[in-house]
């Protein structure tokens, strides 16, 4: 045992995710919590941040850095009520810093919460009947869905597994109840039943998404596990099951890479749990524990073998799979603007950069969605791309929410290049520890940037999937992107080419740790052949393979 | 030390002063305001409670300091108060590292400003665990006290009062000859302005 990783005998030791939390927020002399208490409030849906900005000006004060929390909701599928927004957009202004942020997995996200105000915050958030229950940590995190299918009719029912998925995954502790909810202690805890999970849940984080094709919103390939559902004559007949993708890797370690997820066959809807599940204890019981950073399903997949892994899970459900289905994907985008439904009803998709709803510069947008959550009767969607549907909406009330999208600036889908709209970035700095590079605040440059490059080549308004992130771990699914940067140092990146911008085909390093001015000179000259040299039709991430700018005859 | 901040000019005291005076005139006299009587005990079995909300905070760094320097087996507590955690819990790292190694056996805080904690001022937390601060007053604990003359050291006092009359069982009168005894004792030492 003395081989596992620290992070497995503190889960071990926690008492079912207890640990010595109570302890750490009633401590008075810290805005922290204790370090094995770290670990755990991931599990609760939180996790301790601190304001990089000003780490160095506190510690010349002798203060301890700023620490504040970030709260994650776990919000399957990403649909709330305007009841719920109204009330989390209070929750925004009164305890975190006025942002409401939407996640890559469809969640909000909260930032700035202080110790002393985190219960209090928690407890808000599950009056707006939410809660942060395994939003992080070793467990199932928010299981994602499509957020505007082509096929509208099936939203509701992929939403609906989704919810169910994380139901039927979420942990049975009862400490996120006690520690923040005030419920009643559970005396022995020995007793405690985790059935699914066991005292030391998953070696590592896992995520679950189902995707309605041919939309690929979700980068379902990302995913531990996914389900793409199989429509015929607009009903859902079952799903493909996807089984060991994932984003996080380390730079300089050969070891650790994305992997973009295998299809392992066919299912019934109403075999989705157990499959589910089998899925998951499979990674439960052989998943590395040892080494965190081979932790993920992706790696007990890559060393045992699909084939193993099949057999395993069908003998844990009882039953095989049939063989998987055909499907296709055309894109990883939203669809932007109004898209009307099978029944008549219309979903407005809003363009919402980097997720983050504030009342900044750019408009307020933070008040401009109160008041639309004020008069809107349908629901809201946060999409995979950390934008928003107004779904729902009659057809007459339709000029009503346009004249509000563009009193308060939301008409940002309107006016933004392709670029700028399909572009993702992470949090990164100040706020994410990991960070190495600034993600979120450069991407307005970034994408400007890019814009820039393609104009001057003769390419303005060309269609092209730009992500960023802080660090290699990858959390706005970067190696998907069809130009992508990964944070190496302050103001130095990793560039790479070569998704397919239907998330089906990981990219691949063009160039490492470029600054900006090399950054700006090798998209110019990649751009300048892609004007010249292209096919009818082919995509920049197609063609970087197809031109040797990365793979075998790059470098 | 010189800033705006919500339309508002912003100098430091001190700092201000110095640059506000001008050319060849330009003198400050500066001379230490001595008080002797504010030092540790010589017995260092003995135990402390240091009472410092806002700049009166600034002695017992050096108190902190030099108990440690001495190995006192006594112990050491501290009361400190500002308005806010976040930006004004002065020396709050020093304090840290000092309960972790227990230099400090105890360390209170009053935060007057802060929405999400109940806004106290020291003499309130000496009131809460009067319990406690009385029991090592009967042990012989020394007693100090440092900040603001004209409001704080007065509400301290009558704490101080309301404390051995509620823990000691006696009459506000013997209470306050009691206190005034820790004063004449050199035990109950203060250093305010
Ligand atoms: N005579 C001098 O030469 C001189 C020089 C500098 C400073 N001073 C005085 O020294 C004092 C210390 O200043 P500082 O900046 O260190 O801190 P401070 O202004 O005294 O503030 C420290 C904390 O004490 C609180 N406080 C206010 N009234 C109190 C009371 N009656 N009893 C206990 N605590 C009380 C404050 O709360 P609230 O503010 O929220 O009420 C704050 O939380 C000030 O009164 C200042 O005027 C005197
Ligand atoms: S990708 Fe890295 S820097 Fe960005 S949010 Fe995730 S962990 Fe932080």
């Amino acid at each position: 045992m003395s081989e596992q990783s620290p992070v497995e005998r503190i889960k071990r030791n926690s008492r079912h995710l207890r640990g010595t939390l109570v302890e750490s927020l009633q401590d008075p002399l810290t805005g922290a919590i204790r370090e094995d208490d770290t670990v755990l409030i991931k599990f609760h849906g939180s996790y301790q941040q601190d304001d990089r900005d000003i780490r160095d000006e506190r510690r010349r004060q002798k203060l301890e850095p700023a620490y504040s929390f970030m709260l994650r909701t776990r919000l399957p599928g990403g649909v709330c009520t305007p009841a719920q927004w109204l009330q989390l957009d209070e929750i925004a202004r009164r305890y975190a810093n006025g942002t409401l942020r939407i996640t890559t997995r469809q969640a909000f996200q909260f930032h700035g919460v202080i110790k002393t105000e985190l219960k209090a915050t928690m407890q808000a958030i599950n009056a707006a009947l939410m809660d942060t229950i395994a939003a992080c940590g070793d467990v199932n995190r928010n299981v994602m869905a499509s957020a505007n299918p082509v096929e509208t009719s099936v939203h509701p029912v992929v939403h609906d597994w989704a919810k169910k998925l994380s139901e039927h995954l979420l942990p049975q502790t009862n400490a996120y109840h006690e520690i923040w909810l005030d419920g009643e202690k559970v005396v022995s805890t020995e007793a405690e039943v985790e059935p699914l999970y066991g005292a030391t849940y998953l070696p590592r984080k896992f995520k679950a998404a189902i995707v309605v094709p041919p939309v690929n919103d979700v980068d379902v390939f990302a995913h531990d596990l996914g389900f793409i559902a199989i429509i015929e004559n607009g009903e859902l007949q079952g799903f493909n099951l996807t089984v060991g993708g994932g984003m996080g890797a380390t730079h300089n370690d050969a070891e650790t890479h994305p992997r973009v997820a295998d299809v392992a066959g066919f299912l019934k809807p109403e075999q989705l749990l157990a499959v589910a599940e089998a899925v998951l204890t499979t990674q439960r019981d052989f998943g590395n524990r040892a080494v965190r950073k081979r932790a993920r399903l992706k790696y007990t997949i890559e060393d045992r073998g699909l084939e193993w892994f099949v057999a395993e899970i069908t003998r844990r459900q009882g039953f095989a799979l049939e063989p998987a289905r055909p499907y296709k994907f055309e894109t990883t985008g939203d669809r932007f603007g109004w898209t009307e439904g099978c029944d008549g009803r219309w979903h407005l998709t809003l363009r919402i950069e980097a997720g983050r709803v504030a009342d900044t510069a750019k408009g307020p947008w933070l008040t401009g969605l109160r008041e639309i959550a004020r008069v809107h009767r349908g629901d809201f969607r946060l999409t995979p791309n950390q934008n928003l549907t107004i779904a729902n909406v009659d057809a007459n009330a339709r000029a009503f929410i346009d004249a509000l999208v563009v009193r308060y600036g939301l008409d940002r889908h309107a006016r933004a290049t392709p670029v700028a709209l399909n572009a993702l970035a992470c949090v990164a700095l100040p706020t994410c520890a990991l960070a190495m590079a600034e993600a979120e605040r450069y991407l307005p440059r970034l994408a400007q940037l890019v814009d820039e490059r393609l104009a001057a080549n003769g390419l303005a308004g060309a269609p092209l999937v730009l992500r960023i992130t802080g660090c290699p771990n990858g959390c706005a699914r970067p190696y998907l992107a069809e130009v992508a940067l990964v944070g190496k140092a302050p103001g130095r990146y990793n560039l790479f080419y070569g998704g397919d911008g239907k998330g089906q085909r990981l990219n691949a390093l063009h160039l490492e740790n470029v600054d900006e001015p090399t950054l700006v000179a090798a998209l110019d000259a990649a751009f300048r052949r892609y004007a010249g040299e292209r096919l009818e039709g082919e995509g920049f991430g197609d063609f970087a393979w197809r031109a040797g700018l990365v793979g075998a005859q790059a470098a | 030390m010189d800033y705006e901040l919500e339309r508002k000019r912003r100098t430091g005291a001190a700092s201000g002063f110095l640059a506000s005076l001008q050319g060849e005139q330009a003198r400050a006299r500066v001379f230490v305001e001595q008080n002797e009587r504010f030092r540790l005990p010589a017995d260092t079995s003995r135990d402390v409670i240091m009472i410092g909300p806002g700049t009166g905070v600034a002695p017992f760094r050096g108190f902190v300091q030099h108990r440690e320097a001495q190995g006192a087996t006594g112990r050491n507590w501290l009361f400190f108060g500002a308005r806010h955690f976040q930006s004004e819990f002065l020396y709050q790292a020093e304090w840290q590292d000092a309960v972790k190694r227990g230099v400090l056996s105890r360390c209170d805080l009053a935060f007057s400003r802060d929405r999400s904690i109940p806004r106290e001022y020291v003499q309130d937390r000496l009131r809460r665990v009067g319990k406690d601060l009385y029991a090592w007053l009967e042990n012989g604990a020394y007693l100090y006290v440092c900040g603001d003359a004209e409001q704080m050291a007065p509400d301290v006092n009558a704490a101080l009062i309301d404390i051995v009359m509620k823990h000691g069982g006696t009459s506000r009168d013997d209470a306050g000859d009691c206190v005034r005894r820790l004063a004449d004792d050199r035990r109950y030492l203060r250093d305010v302005y």
